[in-house]
């Protein structure tokens, strides 16, 4: 009955923001349930044993003291299941982006050493339209003004090749950062997997103790009243 | 997955379109310059055509890189943006942890009171307290265990945040290249469209090569008749070495206009030295400086023309060319040097030997 509870309370928040495709504030809505569930348990747990301290061990308000504060308990772990699983489905795709950029970031650096490449051919070209106006000019010297600008551009050309080499140079950086970000994310991603399942192991054993909680209640008071049934004949 | 990211990639910013116009405009017209001596309004039309097919490609190359930096920005956008959030409170083990210590520290306490009780009640109480207490220690011990995967997550989150940061500054620089990018191929557009506009304007100018005889010079005449000695140069060495100026009159200049040049060039063991020091005419208003002085060096090449670096005295560099004329008593300087403010920085000129 108890993982019931998580699993409607998860698969609800997904269909819903499968709808929306906003998992980001689904997260932001079960992180805040969650805080305020996880507030609402530590409180009733503070008090249980000043409250119950007062009263006869079968006081029916003794019992539903510890049965509130363990109701409170599966609805805290339910909303810290349903922010652990939303934290793993972001992971999810924190990895995933991360190995995006990573591989965007290699075509990006193959592109700047296209660029450079590209520029190198072009500066030759240029030389050979420099060298062929420049035999042009022998005779015909009204092209001088047409050979400085050929210059000029092969100067640009030049200094493109010279920029794009810089931004290539820059690519086997790039690529071990953000290597090194997809290794992270991917150890972040099987550290939150581990840790919801062992919050839904642990769960377990939260409810295990609330019932061993209600044991000692009850027999608290079957020592007192060993059979009430019995006592109210006359 | 890493095929389809690749192909993603590609289609991101593909090169094809303006690779191919490229391809078009070279293939045009490839022996325009060096046809353009011929000139007349035909090579004008031809430059036309190819400031054309310039600019097709120029276009082509600015959209293709304006992609290639807005699929930058994304990347830089995601690293900038993907910040992680601080862990939640209510996730931390560490109240839970007190909770079951406190609670285990209380029970332990109630069962060794009822250790040596014999009341058969109080037992039964005894056991279901130590069962109890065994169900706090399996919780705890869950607990624990939970601990270490969210102190692993927590590890993993302080490395991510590092390696992002220390991603983002060359990937930063790396954006800023690539946003530069267009504004640089426009200016080199324009530089094509200009060069195209004087190629055509040269081309329908009278053919007035640089290097003919102004008239009044001389001609010049061997005084001795013996062979020359064998020179690295196709022409004689004489054809460059000495002193030389500019004419007082009808002198060949592009550029700016000279008002003297004196150049002096030295030969030993087939390097070259030289000088050269000028005057120019600036244009009226010009707060420019109108002398140049430079040194220029380097090796005798088997070559007509002769290419040498030079310096000038303010430290700027550039190239100087040496070009025997057509009479054995001209020779035509052209250097260009790095642009500096206030300073000439080309000249073409026809020089008179001493």
């Amino acid at each position: 009955m108890t993982r019931s509870v998580p699993l409607f309370l998860f698969l609800a928040i997904a269909r819903s923001a499968h709808a929306q495709d906003r998992p980001v504030d689904m997260l932001t809505v079960v992180r805040l349930t969650a805080e305020k569930a996880s507030a609402q348990w530590e409180a009733l747990a503070k008090g249980l044993e000043p409250k119950i301290a007062r009263l006869l061990p079968c006081n029916p308000t003794s019992r539903a003291a510890v049965e509130e504060v363990s109701h409170a308990s599966d609805a805290r772990l339910a909303a810290l299941s349903a922010v652990l699983k939303w934290e793993v489905v972001k992971a999810k795709g924190d990895t995933d982006s991360a190995k995006r950029v990573l591989a965007a970031q290699a075509a990006l650096g193959g592109g700047w050493n296209a660029e450079h490449d590209e520029a190198d051919k072009q500066r030759a070209a240029i030389e050979t339209q420099v060298a062929d106006l420049k035999e042009s000019m022998r005779k015909r010297g009204s092209l001088a003004g047409a050979e400085q600008v050929l210059i000029e551009i092969a100067t640009i050309v030049k200094q493109r090749a010279a920029k794009s080499e810089e931004q290539a140079g820059r690519r086997d950086t790039i690529n071990a950062l953000i290597g090194d970000l997809v290794i992270a994310y991917q150890d972040r991603q099987t550290a939150l997997e581990k840790e919801s399942a062992l919050l839904d192991v642990e769960a377990a054993k939260w409810s295990a103790y609330y019932t061993a909680r209600l044991s000692r209640a009850a027999t608290e008071c079957a020592i007192i009243n060993p059979d009430p049934a019995k006592k109210r004949k006359p | 997955m890493l095929l389809l990211v690749a192909i993603l990639c590609r289609a991101q910013y593909p090169r094809d379109v303006y690779r191919e116009a490229w391809r078009a405009w070279r293939e045009a017209d490839p022996n325009l310059e060096r046809e353009a001596v011929a000139g007349g309004p035909p090579i004008a039309q031809r430059a036309d055509r190819m400031a054309a097919e310039a600019a097709k490609y120029a276009a082509a190359r600015k959209s293709f890189l304006e992609d290639f930096a807005r699929y930058q920005a994304q990347q830089v956008a995601w690293l900038e943006n993907s910040a992680l959030r601080p862990d939640l409170p209510a996730l931390s083990t560490k109240s839970d942890t007190q909770f079951t210590a406190a609670e285990t520290t209380a029970l332990t306490r109630t069962i060794d009171t009822f250790a040596t009780d014999p009341d058969r009640g109080i037992q039964q109480l005894r056991q279901a307290l130590t069962r109890e207490r065994a169900a706090l220690d399996a919780l705890g011990l869950a607990i624990a265990e939970r601990r270490k995967s969210a102190e692993a997550e927590l590890a993993a989150a302080q490395t991510i945040e590092q390696a992002r940061i220390k991603a983002l500054d060359p990937i930063r620089a790396m954006l800023e290249a690539a946003q530069e990018a267009p504004a640089d191929a426009a200016r080199e557009a324009a530089a094509w469209a200009e060069y195209y506009r004087k190629l055509g304007e040269g081309a329908k100018g009278e053919a007035t090569p640089l290097t003919v005889v102004p008239p009044g010079v001389p001609t010049a005449t061997l005084n001795s008749p013996v062979a020359a000695p064998p020179t690295i140069t196709p022409v004689p060495l004489t054809r460059y070495v000495g002193s030389w100026s500019w004419p007082q009159s009808n002198g060949l200049y592009h550029g700016p206009q000279p008002e003297f040049i004196d150049v002096t060039v030295q030969e030993e063991n087939g390097d070259a030295k030289g000088t050269v020091s000028a005057r120019f005419k600036l244009p009226p208003g010009s707060t420019g400086d109108p002398v140049l002085r430079f040194d220029f060096s380097g090796k005798f090449q088997p070559t007509r023309n002769q290419v040498f670096d030079l310096v000038t005295t303010d430290g700027i560099k550039g190239t100087v060319d040496l070009i025997p004329g057509p009479a054995f008593n001209l020779l035509e300087v052209n250097f260009q040097t790095e642009p500096k403010p206030g300073k000439v920085r080309q000249a073409d000129v026809v020089l008179v030997k001493k």
